[in-house]
């Protein structure tokens, strides 16, 4: 590996890569990434089950939706039958909504329902594992120089993150190591998944949509939705518009 | 006009699974066409058709019982059996056979199995209701189509075969209820305003009169050729002029008098109509008509 310095100055330094790293290093991540994805998408649908939907869930989807449609659409209605359909979505002892409102609360549901939790499981195992391996791997094959320089000048602090294994002082922040490189393609090949598996691919989730995304998202989700429409429903007057 | 008339029998392989496709994506209802394609073009190309072959044959197989060819039906039934044994959607189609041969009992049997297999597809209920149509038993058919919709509440579709169903029952008051909710997912079509229009101007009333009134003049503003759309404000403006204020009447009049000008330069425009002469003498009736009333 060569790498010749001008000396200028401590910052600006120029490197001229050994032709070597391209096709033995910068290459093979970007493949190596790619088919992880792929690997990972067909095993995520060999180990998918079938869902089976449940007749109460989509009931209440269905629902939400007409109350949407009655404020966005209602001023189409003449008043009576305006009302008369809010009335039957919102009436305190009848109303659907309320109804669903008032349910006995099925949080605690949600953590002990078995089938939700090997859900997220098999998801978040399939994706973490993979990375982390393959990550390592890099990591530890192709540790000791930089790969590659990405094209917008970095800070200082960037470089404890990005040059693992370079302990050179006057380096610019922009090389960065194979490692980052590999987390680059992971982020990035994303819209290449799209293109190639189609749009509902399961290679494409980051750790972002896992960590936040189903556990309290769907706790809270079926009342407060519900809360929510209610509350538009009530507070929509009915102007006729036609 | 001259139609133009296509010999779907001289189509080449790829312009037939073209057009299939199209119509599939289209849900269109070209069920004698699509067969006499399968029957004269595809069916010799099984092999070059791959994984789209089981979506054809899908398609096919309903053609097929929709125009009575119970021969092609059963081919493609089989066809598909044989490579879908335990699936919910080849036994659907099944069960529509059993439907078309009136065998309604076995028909009905398989899609209980059906929907106790799988609760939450609201094709098969569906079914169930189409069932009790063609049997003839319009109330029950209605009770079912209510419990239907008191789970699937969004079910356009569905809605739209309620109000039907009330209207030939004549029940306008219903059917205009029913209709309603049609209008709430499809507030800017201006064929459901005008449908909604007519079931109002049948019920009668004033106020059902003039909610009628609205609803064609905003159908009218949709589609500004719509002829019925156009008719249909003229019959109202007609009858609300009779008990209408002066001030009101003469408003009624001239919103009359412009849709009958505007029939008329359309009837003008279509030029070689043969029933052209019949159109004219209709609107200078109506035209009389309004500035009498």
């Amino acid at each position: 590996m060569s790498e010749r310095t001008p000396n200028i100055s401590p910052i600006m330094t120029d490197l001229l890569l050994d032709p070597a790293i391209r096709t033995w290093v910068f290459i093979p991540i970007v493949v190596v990434t790619f088919f992880a994805g792929i690997v990972r998408h067909y095993v995520h649908l060999l180990l998918q089950t079938k869902k089976k939907g449940e007749l109460v869930k989509l009931q209440d989807t269905h629902y939400l939706a007409k109350a949407r449609l009655l404020r966005m659409n209602g001023g189409v209605l003449p008043r009576a039958d305006f009302e008369m359909r809010k009335h039957f979505l919102t009436n305190e002892k009848e109303g659907y909504l309320q109804q669903k409102m008032q349910a006995p609360s099925n949080q605690a549901n949600m953590m002990t329902d078995p089938s939700m939790m090997t859900e997220m499981l098999k998801g978040n195992m399939l994706n973490m594992i993979p990375m982390v391996v393959i990550g390592g791997w890099i990591n530890w094959t192709f540790s000791g120089f930089v790969t590659t320089k990405v094209p917008f000048p970095l800070t200082l602090r960037f470089k404890p993150m990005l040059q693992r294994g370079v302990n050179l002082s006057s380096l610019n922040a922009a090389w960065v190591s194979s490692a980052s490189w590999y987390f680059l393609n992971v982020f990035s090949l994303r819209s290449i998944y799209a293109l190639v598996l189609g749009d509902d691919n399961a290679a494409g989730t980051t750790m972002d949509e896992q960590l936040a995304g189903v556990n309290p998202a769907v706790q809270q989700d079926p009342k407060q939705v519900f809360k929510a429409e209610w509350e538009a429903l009530q507070i929509s007057f009915h102007k006729f518009k036609l | 006009m001259v139609v133009e008339t296509i010999d779907w029998t001289d189509l080449s392989f790829q312009e037939a699974r073209q057009t299939l496709k199209k119509w599939r994506d289209d849900h269109a209802r070209r069920s004698e066409e699509i067969v006499e394609i399968w029957e004269h073009v595809l069916s010799r190309y099984t092999s070059s058709l791959h994984d789209e072959l089981w979506a054809v044959l899908e398609q096919v197989t309903i053609a097929a019982i929709d125009s009575a060819r119970h021969d092609v039906a059963l081919q493609c039934l089989q066809k598909l059996m044989t490579q879908f044994p335990s699936s919910s959607r080849v036994a659907k189609l099944q069960a529509m056979r059993l439907e078309a041969l009136k065998n309604y009992d076995d028909a009905e049997a398989l899609y209980n199995k059906l929907i106790k297999a799988d609760e939450t597809n609201p094709g098969f209920r569906k079914r169930k209701v189409a069932i009790l149509i063609a049997k003839g038993e319009k109330l029950e058919a209605i009770r079912e189509l209510n419990e239907y919709l008191e789970i699937f509440i969004n079910d356009t579709e569905a809605w739209i075969e309620l109000s039907e169903l009330y209207l030939k029952e004549a029940d306008y008051a219903r059917a205009a209820f029913a209709f309603e909710d049609v209008l709430l997912s499809t507030p800017h079509s201006s064929l459901n305003l005008r449908r909604i229009a007519e079931i109002r101007y049948a019920q009668g009333g004033q106020d059902n009169l003039e909610l009628a009134k609205a609803y064609y003049d905003k159908a009218i503003q949709l589609n500004p050729d719509d002829t019925r759309s156009l008719f249909g404000v003229v019959l109202v403006c007609n009858q609300l002029a009779n008990k209408a204020s002066p001030a009101k009447k003469k408003e009624l009049i001239q919103t009359g008098t412009r849709a009958l000008d505007k029939l008329a330069s359309i009837y003008k425009k279509a030029g070689d109509n043969p029933k052209q002469d019949i159109h004219q003498r209709t609107v200078n009736a109506l035209r009389t008509q309004l500035s009498q009333s």
